[in-house]
Order: structure tokens, then sequence, then C-alpha cells
């Protein structure tokens, strides 16, 4: 459906990296509320501010019961919870995009792991041919989806609880016995092409990411490719989707995560019927320090749009890292809600842009990623650019957070963990978070609990330490999806890439760094 | 991180998506499908017989009341987890927009995070976010709806500064054009950006023959949102804003007795307000076929082939049955058009077959995503070839067996986080009257039959009444020099 709902602001996770790391959450500890502003002249009789009820006292979480077994290299987590008699399984493989240089050259890395994915998904699997697996699942009322993203490839079907066994078959047999059918995977290829060419063409925001992932890590990095592209497509057979596949999904990559109502032995004994992967070693995947750069500025052509979208990344800390959350917690000041600086600024005061953001994008090997984005009209694409250098500036040196935005931003991502634990199902998914980027922790609740305590107590020292060592707008990847019109004004920033996202971000233009290139877009 | 579920339920609208997660109580209701379930293969995993196994509802507490003041109010405590969700849900959409006016609900509601009397500008947010909690607004045709998720400990404060905004606002110049440039911001990005909008746009506009409250977007056009003036702000509350015009819903970790106390002592003192009629004028629906009329988009890169007709309202009898036939179609990986059309014939990337759920004169639609090498007539002739199959013979069993599935799994797994819930209670109190009714709104679909489908298909999905439109793919136009939009 396309019906169009206006809303006060995006998801802004959702439109720029998609599984953001929201800070993880915890019980959350009182505090108290920002400082607020003296009202203006009423004009009715209103709530004064004095009025504002004071903050309450949180109360804690109810955690569910969490098991962890292993059985021929196979990590089962079962996550227990009485309250609805409903059942959500999940099989996550460590198959995302950047396993693919494991099995293939670099021209058919990107894309791959989707189209395994997806091929295992319809293409049917052990005793369901395609139409047989489809009909299983709509019996079943649930839908097989997939989900993949740099790290992870995840299979998942949500059932009542009578029909745990039932799912576990369905999706044991996707993930143990593809069937790789030719004729199938032909169709899916050329689905996959249509998809890939219809974001190269008409997606602002997927332009921009891919791009930036490009620039950051370099095309040939396993974290270069964000997405698919037709070359690499085109170029994908399938041999290359079983070499893949006999690669990537062996036991040591996989996790089976149960969370609701379930009885364990029954869950025990369908996990060992049907997720029957080989446990054989994973392979062994290079993971090389991406190279620093200066700053510069790479614009994809989207010709004759009057918005641009744009994206100024940066590589950060790794995730393991101790100062991690102090890094989260600047980044959350900077641009984590409506309450933080670029909202505030870039948006509510300066009227540069709908969304604007920032955030950071966990990785599990090397450093992570920090991006800054702001989708704005062409002839303020150049402005808002400097708007967000300017913050990053303002944040790391000139203007560091204050301890009323720390406040804030601390009680919000503490907090943030009530709602991302709400449901048994969400409780799943940090679960498979902890388990693919390492997070410490015996189960998801030690982990939130400490990453609370670090939250915490991050100091205001702290924070503004790592904000002015990685937040300080040097060595950024400036990526903009946009008209080609923007390029000579764009040089103010930066050495300027044009690359064409239609055929495969190939560089059709470079112009050279000119601090006093003018603002207006398309000026000489 | 690209997520994509292999279909979408055109059914599962009504609970409002959100099928990640689980928490809340069920319990067994009286099973109404009484279809043949399908068997397991000898020693594979069983599939429950439909006939053995009782469906499992969710067990929705509900407590309503009404303020002096007329305030609706709906609670609904569900104490699984540590938090709650305020909705806050006004009878106001678009569809109550005069012509020329189009948008000016929805940057209204922009306005109501600009200030009030008791609040400034800017504060709310940090209120909320500095409690730990989350909010936004959303606005449709039929409504205008504001939202908090907060941790149980914060009910007061929630309900004052929702309280406060019900009862004033207090927008300055300053405010009101930093609104309009964010929305106008908001449309280039929905709008100008994305493909096949402005094809679904122009579909409603055909579908409709005019009728303006659905026929316009309720994000207006840029020309609407030019003229809107700073002085409407005003009047629009004063209209629209008052108790008597809402419903508070609130979901989640709560205590009742505290809740009404809170409620009374916020929204007690807020004026009623002269809420003028909203009857909507009369809708004859389409008796004429139009198009295919083509639509150019430079954002598209294949054609999309868009099918309309109008229907009855949402929550009819008939509207029932057309939902399941839009189930039948397109709702999940193994129905008619997304097999043939999908799967097989490699005909269109996607299809969607869904109602638009108005609570005015509705639609159905059918968008249907070509692949790279398919041809309009193609896909419409395969198109029209199921949908004349299902108005002859009606559903199969099985068919008919997991349309219902469809629908259990969605009612059960849909309302498990607090602001489903709170949003879905909302609209039903709003739209049909009584929040309680949502607890039946499965057996609604579960006593369709595939007569009555068969029935509603061969009476609405008629070449006769058919708006089409197709996106055509344009190349990607000529570079220009662009100005600044003021």
């Amino acid at each position: 459906m396309k019906r169009l709902r206006a809303t006060r602001s995006l998801t802004l996770a959702a439109l720029l990296m998609g599984c953001a790391s929201n800070p993880p959450a915890v019980p959350p500890t009182p505090i108290a509320v920002a400082p607020v502003q003296t009202p203006p002249e009423k004009k009715t009789a209103p709530a004064p501010m004095a009025d504002v009820p004071p903050p309450g006292q949180p109360k804690p979480l109810k955690p569910a019961t969490i098991t962890t077994t292993v059985n021929k290299g196979i990590k089962t987590i079962a996550i227990g919870s009485p309250a609805i008699p409903v059942v959500h399984c999940r099989i996550v493989v460590r198959a995302g995009n950047a396993s693919a240089s494991a099995a293939v050259p670099e021209n058919k890395r990107a894309g791959l792991a989707n189209l395994v994915a997806e091929l295992l998904k319809d293409g049917g699997a052990g005793r369901f041919a395609p139409r047989e697996l489809a009909d299983r699942v709509d019996a079943l009322g649930g839908d097989l989806s997939v989900e993949v993203g740099p790290d992870r490839a995840v299979f998942g079907l949500a059932v009542t609880r009578d029909k745990l066994e039932a799912a576990l078959e369905v999706l044991g047999a996707v993930v143990s016995k593809p069937r790789f059918d030719a004729g199938e995977f032909n169709k899916l290829k050329a689905r996959e092409l249509d998809r890939v060419r219809q974001s190269q063409k008409g997606s602002g925001s997927w332009i921009a990411r891919s791009a930036m992932y490009r620039e950051l890590f370099g095309a040939t990095h396993p974290y270069g490719d964000f997405d698919a592209n037709d070359q690499s497509l085109e170029a994908i057979t399938l041999a290359d989707a079983k070499s893949f596949y006999q690669k990537l999904y062996v036991a040591p990559n996989v996790t089976v995560v149960v969370a609701g109502d379930f009885d364990e032995k029954v869950l025990r004994a369908a996990v060992d019927k049907y997720v029957t992967v080989p446990d054989k070693p994973a392979p062994t995947i290079a993971w090389p320090t991406p190279k620093s750069t200066e700053t510069r500025v790479v614009l994809a052509k989207k010709p004759g749009s009057n918005q641009a979208d744009i994206l100024v990344g940066s590589l950060a800390i790794p995730r393991s890292d101790a100062r991690w959350p102090e890094l989260a917690l600047a980044v959350q000041s900077l641009g984590g809600g409506m309450s933080a600086r670029l909202f505030t600024d870039v948006r509510e005061k300066r009227s540069l842009a709908y969304s604007t953001s920032a955030m950071t994008r966990e990785l599990a090997h090397g450093p992570s990623v920090v991006a800054l984005y702001a989708g704005t009209q062409t002839p303020l694409a150049p402005k808002s650019v400097g708007a967000l250098i300017e913050h990053l500036g303002w944040i790391s040196a000139s203007k560091p957070v204050e301890t009323g935005e720390l406040t804030i931003s601390r009680t919000s991502m503490e907090t943030g963990f009530l709602f991302r634990l709400e449901t048994i199902g969400a409780v799943g998914g940090l679960a498979i978070d902890q388990v693919i980027l390492g997070l410490p922790g015996k189960d998801v609740y030690e982990y939130v609990n400490t990453y609370r305590d670090a939250l915490h107590n991050a100091s205001l020292e702290g924070v503004r330490a790592i904000a002015a060592e990685k937040l300080n707008g040097k060595g950024v990847i400036i990526s903009v999806a946009g008209d080609v019109s923007l390029a000579s004004s764009l040089r103010r920033y930066g050495p300027v890439r044009v690359v064409d996202p239609e055929k495969a971000f190939a560089t059709v233009e470079e112009l050279s760094y000119d601090p006093n290139a003018p603002l207006e877009v398309g000026t000489k | 991180m690209r997520a994509r579920v292999s279909s979408a339920l055109a059914i599962a609208v009504f609970l409002l998506g959100s099928l990640s997660g689980a928490q809340k109580l069920a319990e067994p209701v009286k099973k109404v499908a009484t279809d043949k379930a399908p068997t397991s293969a000898p020693g594979k995993a069983p599939v429950p017989s439909a006939a053995a196994v009782q469906p499992l509802r969710p067990k929705l507490a509900i407590e309503r009341f009404t303020l002096d003041n007329g305030l609706r109010v709906v609670l609904n405590p569900e104490p699984t987890s540590p938090t709650l969700a305020v909705v806050v849900w006004y009878d106001v959409g678009s569809r109550n927009e005069k012509p020329g006016e189009g948008g000016f609900a929805h940057l209204f509601e922009h306005m109501m995070f600009e200030g009030s009397a008791g609040v400034p500008r800017g504060v709310h947010d940090k209120i909320v976010e500095g409690r730990g909690g989350k909010l936004n607004a959303s606005t449709s045709e039929d409504w205008t709806r504001y939202f908090e998720l907060m941790p149980s400990s914060e009910l007061p404060v929630t309900l004052f500064l929702e309280a406060d905004r019900m009862k004033s606002l207090q927008v300055v110049e300053d405010a009101f054009e930093n609104q309009r440039k964010v929305v106008q911001e908001e449309y280039r990005m929905r709008v100008d950006n994305a493909p096949y909008v402005k094809g679904y746009f122009r579909l409603m506009e055909l579908v409709y023959e005019g009728y303006h409250p659905y026929a316009h977007p309720a994000i207006g056009s840029m020309a609407e949102l030019d003229a809107a003036k700073l002085a409407w702000v005003q009047s629009f509350h004063k209209r629209w804003y008052g108790p008597n015009n809402a419903v508070l819903v609130v979901a989640g970790d709560i205590d009742v007795e505290q809740a009404k106390t809170l409620i009374h002592k916020y929204f007690d003192g807020v004026a009623k307000i002269p809420v003028p009629s909203k009857e909507l004028p009369p809708f004859a629906g389409r008796t004429t076929p139009t198009g295919p009329e083509p639509v150019m988009d430079p954002n598209a890169r294949t054609g999309e082939s868009l099918l309309a007709w109008s229907i009855p309202p949402d929550h009819t009898k008939e509207h029932y049955a057309l939902e399941m036939a839009a189930a039948v179609l397109t709702g999940g990986e193994s129905a008619r058009l997304k097999r043939k059309l999908v799967k097989d014939l490699s005909l269109a990337q996607d299809i969607e077959a869904n109602t638009e759920d108005h609570r005015g004169p509705d639609a159905f639609v059918i968008t249907a995503q070509l692949s790279d090498k398919a041809k309009f007539e193609d896909v419409e002739k395969a198109i029209w070839a199921e949908v004349d199959d299902l108005a002859k013979k009606g559903p199969t069993d099985a068919e008919l067996r997991k349309a219902r599935a469809k629908v259990e799994h969605a009612f059960l797994f849909g309302l498990q986080a607090n602001l489903s819930r709170a949003m879905a209670l909302a609209k039903f109190e709003g739209h049909n009257g009584d929040a309680s009714l949502l607890k039946s709104e499965p057996d609604r679909y579960l006593e369709v039959t595939a007569a009555d489908v068969k029935a509603v298909v061969a009476k609405y999905l008629v070449r006769e009444k058919l708006a089409h439109v197709r996106v055509m793919p344009t190349p990607k136009p000529v570079t220009a020099v662009m100005k600044e939009t003021k």
C-alpha cells in the first residue's frame, strides 16, 4: 500500500541505516527533567511550567527466562515467557553482505548474501517445493521473513505455541536443505536486479548510503558494499550462490533464537531434528583496517532531483571499545532525538530539512560508523552540508556537550531499552544483536544492565573527549545523492568525485577542492 | 539493514502492523471457522488442525468512560512491561479540509509541538525525551493522532502535556514559517522524490471523481502549503481540538484508579468546543470506467499498474468480505496474484491488493509493480483473469482457510506492543464509538464466507467501474539550475 500518512518526523533509524544501534536499555534511573524555559506571556489560563509533574520512580523490568545450549555446534538461545502463547523463531547466520569475500571474487560480492538468503526462502527446501513451502508458511498464518545486513542473515517465522515444531521444520529446511533450483535462481536474480535498479534510480537515501560505505571502507573492503549493484548481480551465478552457502552456512555461524511460550523439550528436539547444517569450521575472513583519509565529497548523480540526501560519515571506534557508551551519548546529544542539536537547529531553527539526525552503525569487525543525515531541497544542499559540518565542529570543540544535554541523552538511552524489550519478540531481536556484535554478558539482560551502568557512569569529560576525537569533522566522507548541478558548490568542502549509481558507482567526473566555491548551486 | 517480509496482509491494517514481539496474555475464544484443516505428512511436523485448536486472542482489559467535557477515555491496563503508551486521537483529518486548504490538518499537527501558553516551543520534546520517552504524531484522511511512549512512572507528565496543548496553542510567525518549510521538505521527500507516489495520488483523484474528502492527499500540495496562513492555526485549534472531539487512550502498565484520578486532574479543566458537523457529503461511487491514464514518473524505473474501485466504508459487512478478497489475492506468498504474477510468470516485482480503510466511502486498490520487460497489457490481463475467476467461483476452501489464519495471526501478534493497542483502541473508539469492539473484530472476518467474497468481488471489482492508472517511467530529466523555494 502506498498510502501517504504524513507524520511529524520520520523514524530516523529506518530512514538512515536500517537496524541502527539504539542505545541499549535498562531499568531507568530517575533523572531530573531538563531545564525548562520561562513561559511566554499567557493569553489563557495555562498550566504554568511550575506545574510540570516531577519525574516518577521507574519500575524494574521483569526479565524472561533465558537458557543457552550448544548441540552439534549450533547454539540455541531459548527465551521463555508464558505470558502469551506465541513464539518467535529466528535462525541467524553470520552470512551477511560482508561475508561474500569468503566465497567469490570482488566483482561478484555485492548482493550475493541477500540473493542467497532470498533463494533459500523462495527456492524450495528439503521436502518442500517452492509452492509447497509458500503454502505451508501461509497455512501457519505467519510470514517467512528474511533480513540481511552487513554481518548477518536472519530468517524468521512467528507462530502460535502449538505450531512451534511446524515453524522450526520450515525454518530448518530453509537454512539446512535448500534446493538451489536453477529456474528459481534465475527468476529471483531477475527480481533482485529490478529491485536494485529501482533503488539506483529512485532512492536518494539508498544511493547516499551506498556511496558513503564505498568511500569510507573502499570498494574492495568487506564493508564497502552496502547493498548490491546491477553489475555485480549480473555476474553472480548459481555456482557462486552454492559456494557462498556451503562455506558460510555452517554450525559455528548459526544460532537459533526462540522467544516466547514453548515447551523446552519440544524446542530442543525440533532444533536437533530440523536445523542440520554441517558442523565444520567457518571460513576465515580478512578484515583489513580501513585507511583514514582527508575529507572528501562523493556526489552520486540523481539528475533533476529537487531534493538531496546528505550523509556526513566517518569511521569511529569498534563496538567493543570501552569508550562506546561515551560515543553513543555524544551522538545522541548531537542528533539522537527531537530534543537533540540537529533536530532543534537544522530543522526547527534553520528550516533546512524535514529529516535530520545523527547515529551510529554498529559493525561486528573493526571500526563502526557514525553518520549525520539531512534531506534538503537541492538549492540548500551546500548550506546544509555546511550546517552538519558546523555541528561537528561545535560538539567536538567550541560548543561541547553540556550537562543538561547529557542528562537528557543518558535518560533517553537508558530508558530506551524498556521499549526495545517491551515484547518478547523484541528481546529475541536484541539477543541476535548480542550474538552478532559479540556484546558482553551471559544473556541479553546482563548485557543491558552492564551497558546501562556504563551509560549512567559516563562522565561529561569522557563524552566531550570522545566527541573531540571522533566527531571532529576531520577525514569525513560527505556523500550526497542529488543533482549534478551541486558538484561545483560542494567543492568548498573537499575534492568532489561525481559517480553514477546506475553504473556501479563508476566515477564520471572529479573536481578539485575549492574552499571559496560559492554556495549557490550551479554556479561555476 | 534491509528487511523484507515475504508478504503484507491487507487486513492487518486494522491492527497497525507491529508483528514483532509478544508478551500479552491471551485466551481461547469461540471458534468461528469450520473448514477442514490440512494434515501433516506422516513423520513430519504436525500442523494443528483448525477444527481441533481454538483460536487464541489477546486478553484485552478495557475500561471506558467519558468526562463531563466530552473527552472519551479508554484505559487498557497491561502490566507485563513497565511502560505505557498515551494516544490522543482527534476526529479531524484531511477529509475535513476545504478545497484550497489541502495539507493544513497535517501542517497544524506540526504546530502542536510549537508551543502553548504553558509550555514554550521545543520544551514538550525535551520533557518527554528527558523522562526517557519517545513521541510523534501523524495525520491521515480521517484522523490526527499524537502519542508518547513512556516509562510507566511518567504518566502524570504525559497527561499534563497533552492536556496543556489541548487547552491552548501559542504559535508565533517564525515557528509557523519554519514548519511550513519543514513540511514542504517532507513533501519533496515523500512525493517529489519517491517513486510511484504521484501515480497513486492520481488514482485517488480518479476513483473518487473529485469527491474532495478523499480525492486529495493528506499532505496537500506545494501550492496549498504556500497559501496556508498563521491566522488559520488558532481557528483550526478552536474548531477541532477540544475534548469533545478527541479520544484519550492509555495502554500499558497503569493502575486504573490512579490513572482516572490523573485524567480528571488534567483534563477536567479543558473546555468543550462547538464541534462542527462532520457529516460527509454523499458519494455515489464510480459508475463509469476511466483510464488507463498515464502518469509520468522520473523516479520509477519500471512501470506500475494501479487499479481501483470505490467500495463501501470500513467496518461494513461488505468491506470485511472485500478485505478477505484482498487477502486471497495477495495476502501471503501463496496468494493468487503473488503466485501467478510474481512467482510463476515473473510479470511483476510485487503486487498488493488492499482496501484504504476510510470511515467514509472507501476504495479497493491493486498495485502491480512491473518486472523489467513486462508489458502492461500482460500484467493487467493476468490480474483480470484471477479477479474474474474469484468473482465467478469464489475462493477455494484452502484459500479461505489461509486468509482466516492470517487474520488470527495478525490479531494475536499485532496487539502486543502498548502503542499498537493504544492506536487500535483509539481508532475503534473514535470511528466505531466503542473501543471494546476491537475484541471481537476478528470474528467479523472469520464470519465471511466464500459466497460473501464471491459476491463482493462480482459486485465491486468490475471493469465498468474501474479507475486505472499506469505509471510510466521516464528518462531522467535534464539538469537545470535550481533556485531555493521560498
